[in-house]
C-alpha cells in the first residue's frame, strides 16, 4: 500500500476510533469487548483499504463491519457457549451509575439483532433503508426488529424509559 | 402527523437512553495500529487463499500436476466475509508467513544480474523482481499437487501435446542441481508464462514460475535464464522446497 494510503488509514483511525468504540459499547455493553470489536473491524478495513475507491466510504464500511461482527460473534457464542446475559462489569458507584447499569442490563436483555437495529437507527441515525443494507435484511424486517426491540426495552424499563426522554 | 411525532419521540427517547449509557468517562484509546496492520496483512493473504489466488495455469508437467498460480486480483470481499471467509491453510498462517519471509530473503540474496530489488507480489509466495528502470517481473512458487515417487523426475513438458497435436510448451531445457534435483525449464506457447519445475530425489516437486503480474510496471514473465539462475542458488532452492503443497501464490 502506498505511503499516502497508509497515512489516510492512520487519519481515519485517529478520527473514527472513539466513535466506533462508542457504537461497539452500545452493542455489547463492555469497553474491552467494544475495543475487540473495533480492532476486528479495523483489521478487515485495513485489508480492504487499498481497494476502497472512495475513502469516504470507509466510515460506512466500518459501521457495517462492526455491526455484523458483533452479530456474528453473538451468534457463535449463543451456539457454542453457555453464557449469561451481557451484564456490565463495572461496579456501581452512586445513583447515576446505578441507573446506567440498569439501562445496560436492560439493553443486555434485548436480542442482539434488535439491539443492533436500535443502535443503528437511533444512535447512528441510519435510515430504515440504510439499516436494511447494513444488516442484509429487508426494510420490513428492520421495522419489525425496531418495534420488537423497543417493546423489549419498554417491558424491562417500564416508565423509566419515558423518564429518559424527559432528561 | 401524529405518527410522525410518535416516531420522533421514540427516536429522541432511545437516543437519550444511549446517551445516558455513554455518559461516563471513557478509557484511554489503546494503541491498535500495529496490531491492525499485522492482522490486516494476514487477512489479505487469507482472502487470497480463500479465493484461490485467481486462475491457475496448469503446466501439466510429467503428470505431477505442478501448477503455478497466476497473479490476479481477488474478488470483492464484503464486510460479511468475516475473518477468514474460507478454509484455513493446513499449515496455518504463521507457517505461511515464515515461508514468505524465507522466500523473500532468498530471492533478495540471490538476485540475478539485471535486477535491483524484490518486492511482495499479490500473494505470500509471489514476488516482483525489480529492474533498474522500475519494471517488475513477477515470479511465483510452483505448487506440486502431489510428490512424485522417489527417484522419478518430471518429464520434458515439450513432449506433451494437446488433442490436436499442438505443443503447449517450447524452449524446454533440462536442469539438474548439485543435490540431484532434476527438472525442466519451459516457456508457454499459448500463455505468456515461463517456469522451471524440478523434483528432488525424494520426489518433492518444487520450482518457480514466471507469470504476468498485470501491474503497471509489469514487463512480462521472467526469462528462462533468470529462473535457472534463481533455482540454482541453494538458498532459493531450499526455500522453494519449503513451500507447502497447497500454498497460495
Amino acid at each position: 500500500m502506498s505511503p499516502e494510503r497508509e497515512s489516510q488509514f492512520d487519519e481515519f483511525v485517529a478520527a473514527r476510533y472513539a466513535a466506533l468504540r462508542r457504537t461497539g459499547y452500545l452493542l455489547c455493553g463492555d469497553w474491552h469487548r467494544a475495543e475487540d470489536l473495533v480492532q476486528a473491524t479495523l483489521i478487515k478495513l485495513y485489508a480492504r483499504w487499498s481497494r476502497l475507491r472512495d475513502p469516504q466510504s470507509a466510515a460506512g464500511y466500518a459501521r457495517t463491519t462492526l455491526t455484523r461482527t458483533y452479530i456474528d460473534g453473538r451468534r457463535r457464542r449463543s451456539s457454542g457457549e453457555l453464557t449469561g446475559l451481557d451484564l456490565p462489569e463495572q461496579a456501581a458507584a452512586g445513583p447515576d451509575s446505578d441507573r446506567r447499569l440498569a439501562l445496560l442490563a436492560a439493553l443486555a436483555q434485548v436480542s442482539p439483532r434488535y439491539r443492533a437495529v436500535l443502535v443503528l437507527r437511533y444512535w447512528e441515525d441510519q435510515s430504515i433503508e440504510e439499516t436494511s443494507a447494513i444488516l442484509g435484511v429487508s426494510t420490513g424486517a428492520v421495522r419489525s426488529d425496531a418495534h420488537r426491540g423497543l417493546a423489549q426495552l419498554r417491558a424491562i424499563l417500564g416508565e423509566s424509559l419515558s423518564d429518559i426522554a424527559a432528561i | 402527523m401524529t405518527s410522525q411525532n410518535d416516531a420522533e419521540r421514540v427516536h429522541r427517547m432511545t437516543a437519550a437512553l444511549f446517551q445516558e449509557v455513554l455518559a461516563q468517562p471513557e478509557p484511554d484509546p489503546p494503541q491498535v495500529l500495529g496490531e491492525v496492520r499485522r492482522g490486516g496483512r494476514r487477512l489479505r493473504r487469507r482472502r487470497r487463499l480463500a479465493v484461490g489466488a485467481g486462475a491457475l495455469v496448469v503446466l501439466a508437467l510429467c503428470g505431477a500436476g505442478a501448477v503455478v498460480a497466476v497473479e490476479s486480483r481477488p474478488t470483492s470481499v464484503g464486510p460479511a466475509a468475516g475473518g477468514t471467509g474460507g478454509p484455513e491453510h493446513q499449515d496455518g498462517m504463521d507457517q505461511l508467513d515464515k515461508v514468505h519471509d524465507r522466500m523473500l530473503a532468498a530471492l533478495r540474496a540471490n538476485l540475478p544480474a539485471g535486477y535491483v530489488n524484490v518486492v511482495d507480489g499479490s500473494g505470500p509466495t509471489t514476488f516482483g523482481l525489480v529492474r533498474p528502470d522500475g519494471g517488475t517481473v513477477a515470479v511465483a512458487a510452483v505448487m506440486g499437487s502431489n510428490p512424485l515417487p522417489a527417484g522419478t523426475y518430471p518429464r520434458n513438458p515439450c513432449d506433451a501435446a494437446g488433442p490436436a497435436g499442438q505443443a503447449y510448451f517450447a524452449d524446454c531445457r533440462s536442469v539438474t542441481l548439485p543435490d540431484g534435483s532434476t527438472g525442466w525449464l519451459s516457456k508457454g506457447t499459448t500463455n505468456p508464462v515461463t517456469g522451471v519445475t524440478l523434483a528432488t530425489p525424494q520426489g518433492k516437486v518444487f520450482g518457480l514460475g514466471g507469470v504476468p503480474g498485470g501491474g503497471g510496471h509489469d514487463v512480462g514473465p521472467a526469462p528462462l535464464d533468470d529462473l535457472e539462475a534463481l533455482v540454482r542458488a541453494p538458498q532459493v532452492a531450499a526455500a522453494l522446497q519449503s513451500v507447502p503443497m497447497d500454498a497460495p501464490s
